[in-house]
């Protein structure tokens, strides 16, 4: 039983990053959805920004 | 997926984009460089006492000090601690601009430490996070004068400016570097902190070690420029208003002055900088040596809150003592 | 700025906005407007563009620009190859040389001189030229693929195109020719997908990269010899682990981006990684990580050495051989070739225990198979130990977690 929910996440987590371009059959209806879509790009870009500063030299973090 | 959907997708993704600028934006109105700016805006039409400067003097300067120095010689006194860590030369003359709209000033006070009036102050827009994102919203013109952008940092600085997902990210990635010093503390010894963050780490605010700094002094004195262009700005701004300007070498650790201050290139450069700053019709203050004990010290730089209470008085009584700031340069 | 091992040179070029703003995406939008014929040109007018821009900006400087010759002339030289010809070893043992001496070369001659200060043939001034370790490798295939006749020679654009093709140049995947040629000729022409798949799938890098790798740095950056000594010992697994982690997720997420990147040409280039992680033995592991190079490695270095087909003995030899050409194309230092060893020894050892034990069996139970899972990402991870640091350096890791020190 794990062995194929693993198999079913790790389809859903590749069709979520580009990899596979047709959704699992087993993908729950509204992760195909274009709200959820634009929700996943817009949480990936968020991500981006938030942690795309760590190579700046931070010596004050008092703001 | 088709057509129609993808454009859902995006248009939605720029929906929840959208809320997060909005979000940002209502957050950082009360950043540190706003709570600052707030400050010198809701002060007394009449201060009387204007500091301003880096972080030595954002800490070392304590105005509730410096008034009941004054008031205990029977003069009432506003005192304004207009200085912000973490800022340079172009965001100090546009917060002294800002104070001088709309409040006289009797006296600015203008802190430093080593080199800092001459330091170069050229920017890159990448540079501009933290406290330094001031310069996007505060009269960002002086940033697009002094900054000494190239093409591609102007139109970058110009884009970013309106847009506070950009404008702010220093206040964003602040906290993720808050994250990264929790999780690189675990498993190793602690790191002493101050306020403004890790100890060591101003440490790399002074020289790398004694002949580099005793370079950086003969550097500036072969170009004669003593100061740079906003801190003559700041000065001329001020004297031209009617105040008096008085240039303080901040109080060193005593490391710091046995490591570069020592140093005979260091009583040229002094003496050379007093000069350039006396010929701008401003005065200079010698107080580096006035806190001796180490413990009014948080790291080599900064003054403690007892540090910045004694220097704050000491600094009243000169200024008591010499209302034109123009004897006694030595304190 | 620039780190030593390979692939230090994409940090500063896959999260720039000069990568998509001067390159990417006005490169895509050309490709898909152009005519056929164009399409090659186009390819290497920005190609060479991003070659020289990056190579001034980021690695090597205006002589890292110059060798832009070195695409020139391998252009030129290829259309000398044919079936069986002797050229095509004049062409791989050229690519050798390029490698030898921009990467190697103060590695090579420090091991018989020691210091640069006691070596007379130190090069002061060395600089990898962008993308060297990709670009020689994919040199190497078509000359050797020419010289089978398993591929066709196409015209002198097309290849130029093929070792030009930025998306792909600095962190691979590398290509194969006569995979990237139809596509070159006949791109996906679905630009909605395209461009949907593309940019879902460069997200996802980038966010792999600074979201996950860059934030275990904060683990990482502790892996030198004064922090380990004074760390806790238990903190020491969970740095090598975070290691693991970095590596992977850096790697793979930069991976993301260049195929992403060349989706928006309608170009498909290999996967490169493939959960490498939740493999149940160290030979899956390489069938999963790093893909393209583990296959590169297989046909260029493994096959010619005999592959599989000689005596038992000497097929661990080959295996041991091929890790280590391995170790040594991902840095030039005697820790990765440690690592490299390694995992030679790893994969001589799992083959012994094959033969003795069988293979897998498919129905085997879960705990087993998690069990050889859990196992295989610890052998992985105690080898990142010599990948992260030099070999004093991981003689005291190994010591202090081991509480000999």
């Amino acid at each position: 039983m794990m062995i194929p929910f693993l198999n079913e996440l790790k389809s859903g987590l590749e069709y979520l990053g580009g990899v596979k371009e047709d959704s699992p059959e087993s993908l729950p209806k509204w992760l195909q959805s274009p709200w959820w879509w634009g929700i996943w790009w817009a949480a990936l870009i968020l991500l981006i920004l938030m942690f795309s500063g760590q190579s700046s030299k931070f010596i004050y973090i008092d703001f | 997926m088709s057509r129609k959907s993808v454009i859902a997708g995006i248009v939605v993704a720029l929906a929840i984009v959208g809320a997060a600028e909005l979000l940002t934006r209502r957050l950082a109105s009360n950043s540190v460089p706003r709570q600052r700016i707030r400050v010198i805006v809701s002060a007394p039409k009449s201060i009387d006492v204007l500091g301003m400067g880096n972080s030595l003097m954002a800490a070392g300067f304590d105005p509730a000090a410096f008034e009941e120095k004054w008031a205990k010689a029977g003069r009432s006194c506003t005192a304004v601690n207009g200085a912000l860590g973490a800022t340079g030369p172009i965001e100090h003359l546009a917060l002294t601009r800002l104070a001088y709209r709309g409040h006289s000033v009797a006296i600015l006070v203008y802190g430093f430490f080593d080199q800092q009036l001459a330091s170069n102050v050229a920017v890159k827009n990448s540079e501009i996070i933290g406290n330094h994102s001031m310069l996007y919203y505060l009269e960002p013109e002086l940033t697009l004068r002094y900054a000494g952008f190239d093409l591609c940092d102007r139109l970058l600085f110009r884009a970013y400016s309106s847009l506070a997902l950009l404008r702010e990210r220093g206040a964003i990635w602040a906290k993720v570097e808050r994250l990264r010093r929790t999780m690189a503390s675990v498993g190793t010894p602690g790191e002493q902190t101050n306020q403004f963050g890790r100890a060591a780490d101003f440490a790399l605010l002074e020289a790398n070690d004694s002949r580099a700094f005793r370079l950086s002094c003969e550097r500036v004195i072969r170009s004669n420029q003593f100061l740079s262009a906003p801190v003559a700005a700041l000065f001329r701004q001020a004297l031209q208003q009617g105040s008096m300007v008085v240039v303080v070498e901040m109080p060193m650790h005593p490391e710091h002055i046995k490591r570069f201050y020592d140093q005979p290139i260091w009583a040229d450069f002094r003496t050379k900088t007093r000069q350039y700053v006396e010929r701008t019709g401003a005065s200079y203050l010698n107080a580096s040596t006035w806190i001796q004990d180490k413990s009014m010290f948080e790291d080599h730089l900064h003054l403690s809150a007892a540090g910045a209470h004694d220097f704050s008085q000491r600094l009243a009584e000169y200024l008591l003592a010499n209302p034109t700031g123009l004897l006694s340069p030595d304190g | 700025m620039f780190d030593q091992r390979e692939g230090g040179e994409r940090r500063m070029i896959f999260n720039t906005l000069p990568y998509y703003l001067l390159f990417l995406f006005p490169a895509a939008i050309a490709f898909q407007f152009s005519r056929p014929a164009w399409r090659s040109v186009v390819c290497n007018v920005f190609g060479g563009a991003f070659f020289l821009f990056f190579s001034i900006t980021a690695v090597g400087g205006i002589p890292g620009a110059f060798c832009l010759l070195i695409f020139l002339w391998e252009s030129a030289f290829s259309r000398l190859y044919r079936k069986g010809s002797w050229v095509c070893w004049v062409g791989v043992l050229q690519s050798i040389s390029f490698l030898v001496v921009f990467k190697y070369w103060n590695f090579l001659t420090g091991l018989y001189f020691g210091s640069p200060q006691l070596n007379p043939w130190y090069w002061k001034g060395a600089f990898l030229p962008l993308g060297i370790s990709f670009f020689t490798f994919e040199f190497i295939h078509y000359a050797a693929d020419r010289h089978q006749g398993r591929t066709e020679a196409g015209t002198a654009a097309e290849y130029m195109s093929f070792i030009l093709y930025f998306p792909t140049m600095v962190a691979g995947p590398i290509k194969r020719y006569q995979d990237f040629l139809p596509k070159i000729r006949n791109p996906e022409t679905d630009s909605l997908t395209n461009w949907r798949i593309g940019v879902t799938r460069i997200l996802a890098g980038l966010a792999k990269k600074f979201a996950i790798a860059d934030l275990m740095t904060a683990f990482t950056n502790h892996l030198n010899q004064a922090d380990i000594l004074s760390a806790q010992r238990w903190a020491l697994p969970l740095w090598l682990a975070a290691y693991g982690v970095k590596i992977y997720f850096d790697f793979s997420g930069y991976s993301d981006i260049a195929i992403g990147s060349a989706r928006l040409f309608g170009i498909r280039v290999p996967e490169n990684f493939d959960w490498p992680y939740l493999q149940t033995s160290i030979a899956d592991f390489w069938r999963h990580w790093h893909i393209s190079l583990s296959r590169w490695l297989t046909d260029y270095v493994f096959i010619p050495l005999g592959g599989s087909r000689v005596k038992e003995g000497r097929i661990c030899v080959n295996l041991l051989v091929t890790m280590l050409v391995s170790g040594l194309w991902h840095g030039a230092g005697l820790n990765f070739l440690v690592w490299g060893a390694w995992h030679g020894v790893l994969l001589v050892a799992h083959r012994m225990w094959t033969r003795w034990l069988g293979p897998a069996s498919p129905s085997r139970p879960f705990y087993r198979t998690a069990l050889c899972t859990v196992g295989t990402y610890l052998w992985v991870n105690v080898g990142w130990a010599f990948f992260c640091m030099d070999l004093p350096t991981a003689a005291v890791f190994f010591r202090h977690l081991l509480g000999t020190r």
